[in-house]
C-alpha cells in the first residue's frame, strides 16, 4: 500500500484514530510518520516506547530460553515443560528435582570416568613438566597418557 | 518357547497362597542414542539387532544364561496378544509393535524390552514373594548388557529414562496379590489410602478400571529416586506382609461369622464352572478367585485342586491364553463357548 500523506513511499504503519466512536484508519510510510509533529504522533510514541521495551526485554528472555535447548536433540525447555519427557540424556539439564540419586551406579561409567578424570589430571601434570622443561619426565607421562586413551577406546 | 506357561505361575515360592508373583523391572538408556520416541524406524532396527549380537556372545552368555531375541514385527498377533497376557510386554508395546523386540530367557522368567519407552526394560518374575532374588536376577542381566552399552547416567539423577517418574534407579517392584476377603469386607480403601502415603500403589491386576477382576491385584513402589533399590526392595515387603496380614485375618473373621454362606458361594462358583456353557473371562476368572480361596480355606473339591492350577488360569483364560491352549484362533463367541472346557480341563472338573 501506497502512503496517503505522501503518495510515494511503501506505507509501513497504520494509524488508527478514534474520535466519538468514529474510526479513522490512516496508512503511511516512516518518513511521513517522522515528519508528523501533530500531537497523534506525540501521543503514539508515548504508545509505542513502552511496546518496544518489553518487545526488547522479550527479545532478552527468548536469549535466554535459547540457551535451554538440548544440545543434543533440541528440546526447548519450553517443550519440556510441555511434554516433561526426556529425549536424550542430555535433557537431563532440565530436570529440577531436590532429591537425587541414591542407588546403583554403572560399573563401566564410573571406570570411564575415572579415567577420564586421570587423563586430565596427567595432561595438566604435562604441561607443568613441558613449561619446567623437564622433557624426560614429560616424555613418560605421554607415554602414560597415550596408553589410558587407548584404553577407554578400547572399552567403548 | 512362546507358548510355554511362564514359570512365575508354578505357585512354588513364599506366601503362594496370596502372593502370586513378584516383579522387578529396571528401565535402562544408552547414552549415545536418542531415546526410543525419537528414534528412527531405523536406529531402532539397529538397536535391536545390536541387541540380537549381544545376546550371542559367550561373554553375555555367561552372565545370563541362553536367550532368544523375538522381533515383534515378526510375531503373529495372538502371539503378541499372549506376550501381554503374560505380562511380558505392555499394552503399549503390543498397540506400537513396530520395530521393537523382546529378549527371553528360557523359562521366561528374565526378558529385556527392546525400544518400548526405554531402550532396555529389564524384568524379572519370581513365583511367589521373592522381590529379593528377582532384583538379583535383574541386577545380573543389567550388569551384563552394561559391557556392551553405556548407558544414560547422570552423576546427580542416577539412570535416565524418557519418563521423570523413572529416574534415579529406574526400578519398579510389583507384587502380584489375592486378596478376595479383603476385596469383599472392603478393607482395601484403608489400605489403599495407606499406601498410598508411603509411596505405593495398588491397582487392579488386569490394569486400569479392573478392580475386583479375580480379585487380583498388584503393589508397586510409585518413587525411584533417593532410596536405595533394596531399600525401596524392603519398604514394599514389608507393606506386603502387612497386607497378606490383614487378607488372612479377614479371611478368618468371614469364614466365623459366615461359615455357611462362605461355603455356598465357593461352592457355587465350582458348580458354575463344572455346568456352564457359556464362559467370559472375567467370570471365569472370579470363579477362579472364589476357589482358590477355598483351597486355601480347606474346603475340598471332587478332585484335588492346587495353587499351580489355578494360577495358570490367570493367563490361560485371556483370549489369546485359551486360543493358544486349544491351538486354533477363534472368535469371541467360539471363545465363550470353548472356555468352560478349558476351566473343566485344567482343574480336572467332572472327570
Amino acid at each position: 500500500m501506497i502512503c496517503q500523506i505522501c503518495k510515494k513511499n511503501e506505507a509501513t504503519i497504520c494509524m488508527v484514530k478514534m474520535t466519538n466512536n468514529k474510526k479513522d484508519t490512516v496508512y503511511i510510510c516512516p518518513t511521513c510518520a517522522s515528519q508528523m509533529e501533530d500531537q497523534l504522533i506525540g501521543s503514539i510514541n508515548q504508545l509505542l516506547n513502552p511496546m518496544f521495551e518489553t518487545f526488547f526485554k522479550a527479545g532478552n528472555t527468548l536469549e535466554i530460553d535459547n540457551n535451554q535447548i538440548c544440545p543434543t536433540c533440541g528440546q526447548t525447555k519450553r517443550e519440556w515443560q510441555e511434554s516433561n519427557t526426556l529425549n536424550c540424556k542430555d535433557c537431563a539439564q532440565f530436570i529440577d528435582s531436590e532429591v537425587v540419586h541414591n542407588g546403583k551406579i554403572p560399573k563401566n561409567n564410573k571406570e570411564e570416568l575415572y579415567v577420564i578424570n586421570l587423563i586430565k589430571e596427567k595432561e595438566s601434570h604435562l604441561k607443568i613438566l613441558i613449561a619446567e622443561e623437564k622433557y624426560e619426565e614429560a616424555a613418560i607421562i605421554r607415554d602414560e597418557i597415550k596408553d589410558l586413551k587407548g584404553v577407554s577406546i578400547d572399552d567403548k | 518357547m512362546i507358548n510355554k506357561l511362564p514359570n512365575w505361575l508354578n505357585a512354588k515360592g513364599n506366601e503362594s497362597d496370596i502372593v502370586i508373583s513378584s516383579r522387578v523391572r529396571l528401565a535402562r538408556n544408552v547414552d549415545n542414542l536418542l531415546f526410543p520416541h525419537r528414534m528412527t524406524a531405523e536406529d531402532k532396527d539397529k538397536l535391536i539387532d545390536s541387541i540380537g549380537e549381544t545376546i550371542s556372545s559367550s561373554s553375555f552368555r555367561k552372565e545370563t544364561g541362553e536367550m532368544k531375541l523375538l522381533k515383534l514385527d515378526e510375531l503373529s498377533g495372538l502371539d503378541r496378544e499372549f506376550l501381554l497376557e503374560k505380562h511380558l510386554i505392555s499394552l503399549n508395546m503390543l498397540d506400537n509393535y513396530h520395530n521393537r523386540g523382546i529378549v527371553l530367557g528360557l523359562d521366561e522368567s528374565i526378558s529385556i524390552l527392546i525400544n518400548e519407552e526405554d531402550h532396555f526394560r529389564i524384568q524379572s518374575f519370581f513365583s511367589g514373594l521373592n522381590l529379593k532374588d528377582a532384583l538379583v536376577i535383574a541386577d545380573r542381566v543389567d550388569d551384563a548388557l552394561e559391557k556392551f552399552y553405556s548407558y544414560a547416567y547422570h552423576e546427580k539423577y542416577g539412570y535416565l529414562t524418557s519418563c521423570p517418574t523413572n529416574i534415579g534407579t529406574g526400578v519398579r517392584f510389583s507384587v502380584m496379590m489375592h486378596l478376595p476377603a479383603l476385596s469383599m469386607t472392603g478393607g482395601l480403601k484403608d489400605i489403599q489410602r495407606s499406601l498410598k502415603s508411603d509411596g505405593f500403589v495398588i491397582r487392579g491386576f488386569f490394569g486400569e478400571g479392573s478392580e475386583g477382576y479375580g480379585s487380583l491385584y498388584q503393589i508397586s513402589n510409585q518413587f525411584t529416586i533417593g532410596v536405595k533399590e533394596d531399600e525401596i526392595m524392603l519398604g514394599l515387603e514389608k507393606r506386603i506382609n502387612e497386607v497378606i496380614v490383614k487378607e488372612k485375618k479377614s479371611r478368618e473373621t468371614l469364614f466365623k461369622q459366615k461359615t455357611y454362606e462362605m461355603q455356598d458361594i465357593i461352592y457355587r462358583a465350582y458348580g458354575n464352572l463344572k455346568y456352564s456353557v457359556l464362559l467370559t473371562t472375567k467370570e471365569g476368572m472370579n470363579n477362579v478367585s472364589l476357589i482358590r480361596l477355598g483351597v486355601e480355606r480347606g474346603l475340598t473339591f471332587d478332585e484335588h485342586i492346587d495353587y499351580k492350577q489355578l494360577n495358570s488360569l490367570i493367563v490361560l483364560a485371556q483370549p489369546a491364553g485359551l486360543q493358544s491352549y486349544f491351538g486354533k484362533s477363534m472368535s469371541p463367541e467360539e471363545r465363550e463357548r470353548h472356555r468352560p472346557r478349558l476351566f473343566k480341563e485344567i482343574l480336572k472338573i467332572g472327570g
